[in-house]
């Protein structure tokens, strides 16, 4: 217990007197997922969109499997994400293995579904109404779903503010597609991992309070953001 | 013109709107009236180019309008639509009204000056800077009119915008609305199941039934001269009856009922309640069609009540004023007299 509390008061000296490594390990860790979660609703906002507007045989199994996708685990789209990009997988040839790149698809896949559930979810309380004020007021499609979009765009923030929490947090993908490289592609969770195995204590107690606080700020940051607390 | 040409819309597999074909001519006000469920705001939701028919086209000046279609986008921002639950976007009453006019191009300091002339004119510019979720009912009904009037559009298509309204915006609102289709001689077309309304703003109209029209024209010939029982029900005539018509007169029970032309076999009458007139004596007037018969109830709220009378079995109604329902000391159980011209009688 002594130990404990000698490791988290280190812990605390490190985070307050800016501890270089710690630092750098953070900002990579918040561009990495900031980029994961970026592309991921670039592609997966509209297909939210898509999936709620479009009537196609099979949309509630469609809807049903991005719903189940929603806890897909991590090692999981690691595994698939190091198979694309293994030197004889698929994209081999483009030298992403071990790279924060790979880790940002990995994380960028790893969100879509709840980005594209989430999505739709925002829609279905009266996407079609406003899709459909917007035509009868002389809107064409695309900009019907335009304006939709832009409507919601307070849920929509808190979407994709949740996908970014779930690619912080990730520890899987980083592991298994960045390998873990010191200064380039550690991350705050794997260097847990590292700090952990390696004893480390006051480190790893660090690290975890430096993503604890990357969590809470999300959460805090979805709490101002709810329509219903605003009013 | 706008045309909507052999219509067709299925839902689920039925065949809500069956073969519609209909012409509203510039500057007519065309209601759209028939009872819930029969297709009047799918058929507007077509028009309106919300919805694409299952068959059919929609043409604007000839031109064809279809959802998605490049010709559609043409005509698609001459087209306005007002639902019956409209929804405003979120922001302040300004922001939703300036919406249309941007997306038309329309600049800042135009949209600006439409926006206040038509706030203006709803007597809402104590509201423009207001945000929409602190607007009541009528005060969001207003608003979505605004919104949609603003655009000048040359076809206003209005899902029953009154309905939700209290009585004294009801009023409000048809005033307004018809103040500004004269103003603009542009193509209002409006559903409804209020009569008031439909004589009050409409020059032409059209009857449905189970998403067909049943009768299409102009205002006055569908309340004075409808061309079926359904109809006749419909605009209230009041006295629809199955006939057997032989040598001008039409057997109604035991009753023969004068009527005008010279319609042979089996077929249905209809005769205005506004035209049944109630006396004490048999010879107090000089209509054709005289009958004795039994009150069976008033009823009516305001100045005018309507009176059933049971003739031979026939069940007449009869619009009177209370005045005159007081005059003649008319209670259930009196004895009095039925009696209408020839005239008035319509044959289907």
């Amino acid at each position: 217990m002594k130990d404990l509390a000698e490791a988290a008061r280190l812990a605390l000296k490190m985070i307050t007197s800016g501890d270089p490594v710690l630092y750098a390990t953070t900002l990579r860790t918040l561009l990495i997922s900031a980029t994961a979660t970026a592309l991921s609703s670039l592609f997966f906002i509209p297909a939210g969109a898509f999936l709620y507007f479009s009537s196609f045989p099979g949309k509630k199994l469609v809807t049903e499997v991005v719903r189940t996708l929603y806890g897909i685990p991590t090692v999981l789209v690691g595994m698939l994400v190091f198979l694309a990009v293994s030197r004889t997988g698929p994209l081999g040839n483009l030298g992403l293995l071990f790279t924060p790149a790979a880790i940002a698809i990995g994380e960028a896949i790893l969100v879509a579904p709840i980005i594209t559930g989430l999505t739709f979810s925002a829609l279905r309380t009266g996407g079609h109404e406003l899709a459909e004020t917007a035509l009868s007021l002389g809107a064409g499609r695309w900009t019907a779903v335009l304006k939709v979009l832009s409507e919601k765009r307070q849920v929509l923030l808190t979407t994709v503010l949740v996908a970014f929490g779930r690619a912080v947090s990730e520890v899987g993908i980083a592991v298994m597609v960045g390998g873990n490289i010191a200064g380039y592609t550690r991350t705050l969770t794997t260097s847990i991992v590292l700090a952990v195995g390696k004893g480390e204590v006051a480190r790893s107690i660090a690290l975890g309070m430096v993503l604890l606080l990357l969590a809470l700020s999300v959460n805090v940051t979805l709490t101002f953001l709810d329509p219903e607390r605003n009013r | 013109m706008l045309r909507l040409e052999d219509i067709e819309q299925v839902k689920n597999g039925v065949r809500i709107i069956r073969g519609v074909n209909l012409e509203m001519k510039p500057g007519s006000f065309f209601i759209l009236m028939g009872p819930t469920g029969c297709g009047k705001t799918t058929l507007l939701r077509i028009a309106g180019l919300i919805d694409r028919p299952a068959r059919g086209r929609v043409l604007l000046d000839g031109v064809p309008a279809s959802p998605g279609k490049r010709s559609g986008m043409r005509v698609r921002r001459d087209v306005v639509t007002l639902f019956q639950n409209p929804v405003l976007f979120g922001g302040t009453v300004r922001s939703n009204i300036e919406w249309g006019l941007k997306l038309r191009g329309v600049k800042t300091r135009e949209a600006g000056r439409r926006t206040d002339e038509i706030l203006d004119t709803l007597n809402l510019s104590h509201l423009s800077l207001r945000n929409v979720s602190t607007l009541s009912g009528g005060e969001i009904q207003r608003t979505a009119l605004a919104r949609a009037l603003v655009l000048k559009p040359r076809i206003l298509l209005l899902d029953e915008p009154t309905t939700s309204a209290d009585p004294e915006l009801r009023k409000e609102l048809v005033r307004e609305i018809s103040g500004l289709h004269r103003k603009w001689g542009a193509i209002f077309v409006m559903a409804t199941h209020d009569f008031t309304e439909a004589l009050s703003l409409g020059t032409h109209g059209a009857v449905m039934k189970d998403g067909r029209v049943e009768q299409a024209g102009a205002i006055d010939d569908l309340f004075r001269k409808p061309e079926s029982p359904f109809t006749a029900a419909f605009v209230g005539l009041g006295n629809v009856f199955k006939a057997k018509f032989s040598g001008g007169k039409a057997m109604v029970n035991t009753l023969y009922i004068h009527h005008p032309g010279d319609r042979e076999g089996s077929g249905y009458l209809a005769v205005p309640k506004e035209s049944v007139t109630i006396s004490l004596n048999k010879n107090s007037t000089s209509e054709r069609n005289r009958f004795p018969g039994r009150v069976v109830s008033i009823t009516g709220n305001g100045s005018l009540m309507n009176l059933e009378v049971d003739c031979a079995g026939v069940l007449f109604v009869s619009s009177l004023t209370e005045a005159a329902t007081k005059e003649l000391a008319l209670e259930p159980g009196r004895e009095v007299w039925v009696s209408f011209k020839a005239s008035s009688v319509r044959t289907f």
